[in-house]
């Protein structure tokens, strides 16, 4: 057979926000409609093609990518039923105006809102000749055309409510330009940032998530470029910079057809305990240098290890059995990935070419940790082997897979649910953190990272605890 | 598809195949599977063979995924079976012929046990596919889909069972269904033997079609080198630092 490794691995791409432009899923799974439909049948004949003139050079192609997604999730989604949703009434409902859109943009529109009546995250479509408003305004934005894709450096999060830079990196274009944690930005290429999504009513959670990930989106793009930002600083003034788009530093990670991925990784030390932070879960390089740097503090014996997975909306999912086996001394559940037809056990074990770091762990988590993110984190916490500290997690777990269809368009559909070893469903859910952190425009302002203190006085804490 | 799989495609058909002509409700599993041998070429290919290396492409399909697979075999009981794929890297199973082992950047370097170990052992053996008939001491039977087909399950006390079935009248292999074991689970597999051709006495299958979870692959068959030169020490469980 095959190796389960590469299957799970490629097929269970989970992450929020990587494959699509619209990463916050719909309400929560439990407020599936509960009817009773008519089974799921693929060879259901499709409506009548409207008779709307179309003008749009990709039109030909929509019956096809419309059937082809209709059918790939009715047939490969990890829950025959659906959730409950008549999957033949919508095909019934959305075809014909998906076939008579007047552009590409809503003919993805008309799609993305068939699959948003599953109410679930990771499912997205697009393709060619679908933009939307905020693709239009990064290239207005863009002084070049091409090239790697670049940021200037800062992430902006919903802070007391408000768009807030939290973090700038250090030596990159917002860093020069004067950026710091703390300031408000009021508008960014030429837009104000909103919490509320256009078309779906959004969770609390999904709303700040909605708008880290609008603001990172507008922040990427082609290296060299620059945006316009216009802020509040730490004394209340009003401002405006031009940023630059930075050169990204990793090395490019081109997997399938995810868009190519530039993953960060960040090895800090704050006194004896270390931290590690990146910002995508994605094997090769990435996962050597976590695992060399896991091992790098078990030789060193570091009494505590902080997992920063803040902003991480996920990646492979396998790749969490990968790090939770370094941080685990006996064979540990992750949990369990339910397919349509059997499942998959997430299972930490020891092996003979690694050796657990027996440190104490802490997994920081935000409104940006998703998915891949999720899993790690909800699996060591309930196997009491980490203690996660910070805010609430999006609650989008739900493993996807990204396929091409007919005329170049591309599926993300959800293959797979995923339970804890307590059986918590962490999809509209989350992980709840041992320690809820409040994070605030003040100590932001002070120069303080509140939930990187509390991990670090946790260690501390029981460093003490076993002195004494 | 797995790529010790491939092997025992490899093993598989023969020039000889007689036309099937049998009432198939008189046939026996033995029966089935004697013309399989058969068709497969036999056993007098491999006389003379002491290894194999067999490469592989293998293809994610609609996930723009591909990547490569090699399986070698030796008459001693040794196999190596190594599967990449760009980013996601290596999965190496292996044996001396004492010990089976595994190693992958997910479940780390392990010695197998049990039945991951069985059907490693069953799906690498040398000529797995002439040696149905005595590797799995239980064979009956099974319905087939379609009246072109015979269809036989084969089991052991240690893995799940599989079901191969075969046409009736090339008595080439078509089909094969069954669950890969691992720390994960069982993931349900189907693959479909496609494009048979006759390579140094024996029928191969150059192509597979596998449906395994909710994923699709192609698998394409790239080479066969016979005897190639081999240093022993590839088999042998890694030292670990």
């Amino acid at each position: 057979m095959f190796a389960w490794f590469l299957l799970s691995a490629v097929g269970l791409g989970a992450c929020a926000g990587r494959a699509g432009k619209d990463p916050t899923g719909g309400a929560d799974p439990a407020g599936a409609i509960e009817t009773q439909p008519a089974p799921f049948s693929p060879t259901a004949p499709p409506p009548s093609t409207p008779e709307i003139e179309n003008r749009s050079p990709y039109a030909s192609s929509r019956g096809a990518i419309f059937d082809a997604a209709w059918r790939t999730v009715g047939e490969k989604h990890y829950d025959k039923a659906l959730g409950g949703v008549d999957w033949n009434a919508a095909k019934e409902k959305y075809r014909n105006l998906a076939l008579g859109a007047p552009d590409e943009p809503t003919f993805y529109r008309v799609m993305n809102d068939l699959l948003g009546e599953l109410r679930q995250s990771h499912l997205f479509i697009t393709g060619p000749g679908d933009e939307n408003p905020l693709d239009a305004l990064e290239k207005d934005n863009s002084t070049s055309a091409g090239g790697d894709p670049g940021n200037p450096g800062i992430v902006i999060r919903d802070i007391e409510g408000k768009p807030t830079i939290t973090r700038v990196r250090p030596g990159s274009s917002a860093a020069r330009a004067g950026m710091r944690p703390g300031f408000i930005v009021t508008n960014l290429g030429g837009r104000p940032l909103t919490a509320h999504h256009p078309r779906r009513t959004l969770r609390p959670i999904e709303q700040r998530f909605y708008l880290r990930r609008t603001a990172d989106r507008l922040l990427q793009g082609p290296a060299g470029s620059r945006i316009t930002i216009r802020y509040i600083d730490n004394a209340d003034r009003p401002a405006e910079a031009t940023l630059t788009r930075d050169a990204p530093t990793g090395k490019v990670v081109r997997f399938g057809n995810l868009p190519a991925l530039y993953p960060e990784f960040r090895a800090d030390q704050a006194g004896d305990i270390g931290i590690i932070a990146f910002d995508f879960f994605m094997m090769g390089d990435l996962l050597d240098q976590i695992t060399t740097t896991i091992d790098k503090h078990r030789v060193a014996k570091t009494p505590g290890l902080i997992l920063d997975l803040r902003g991480n909306p996920g990646g492979m999912a396998a790749m969490a059995i990968s790090i939770a086996s370094r941080l685990v001394s006996k064979k540990t559940s992750l949990g369990t990935m339910q397919f349509r037809d059997h499942e998959n056990h997430f299972v930490a074990t020891t092996s003979l070419d690694v050796k657990p770091y027996t440190g104490k762990v802490v997994i920081l988590t935000d409104e940006g940790s998703a998915s891949t993110s999720e899993i790690l984190a909800a699996g060591l916490q309930e196997a009491k082997r980490a203690t996660v500290v910070g805010g609430m997690t999006l609650g989008a777990a739900l493993p996807s897979a990204i396929e091409q269809l007919p005329g170049g368009a591309i599926l993300q559909y959800v293959i797979a649910d995923f339970r804890t070893p307590a059986g918590v469903l962490l999809e509209g859910r989350g992980v709840q953190p041992d320690r809820i952190v409040i994070e605030s425009r003040r100590a932001l302002q002070e120069g303080h990272d509140p939930v990187l203190e509390t991990a670090l006085d946790l260690i501390r804490a029981r460093k003490d605890n076993v002195r004494k | 598809m797995n790529i010790r799989n491939i092997t025992a495609i490899a093993i598989a058909l023969s020039l000889f195949a007689p036309v099937g002509t049998a009432n198939a409700a008189e046939r026996t599993p033995d029966d089935i599977l004697r013309d399989y041998e058969k068709a497969s070429g036999g056993t007098n290919p491999w006389k003379k063979r002491k290894a194999v290396r067999i490469r592989q492409v293998v293809s994610l399909r609609g996930m723009n995924l591909q990547g490569a697979g090699e399986t070698i075999q030796t008459k001693g009981g040794a196999f190596l079976v190594v599967q990449e794929l760009p980013v996601v890297g290596k999965l190496t199973k292996a044996s001396n012929g004492k010990v089976i082992w595994s190693q992958d950047k997910i479940n780390g370097l392990r010695i197998l046990e049990g039945n991951e170990a069985d059907q490693a052992r069953l799906e690498s053996m040398w000529q797995a596919d002439l040696r149905l008939r005595t590797v799995y001491p239980t064979r009956k039977i099974a319905p087939s889909e379609t009246t072109a087909e015979e269809c036989v399950e084969l089991a052991t006390k240690g893995s799940p069972p599989i079901v191969r079935c075969f046409d009736k009248q090339t008595h080439l292999a078509t089909t094969m269904k069954g669950t890969a074991v691992s720390p994960q689970g069982e993931t349900p597999y189907l693959v479909k033997f496609l494009d048979y051709a006759l390579q140094d006495g024996i029928m191969l299958s150059r192509r597979q079609e596998v449906s395994a979870g909710p994923a699709m692959l192609d698998i394409r068959l790239e080479g066969i080198e016979w005897d190639p030169k081999l240093n022993p020490s590839i088999f042998k469980l890694p030292k670990v630092k």
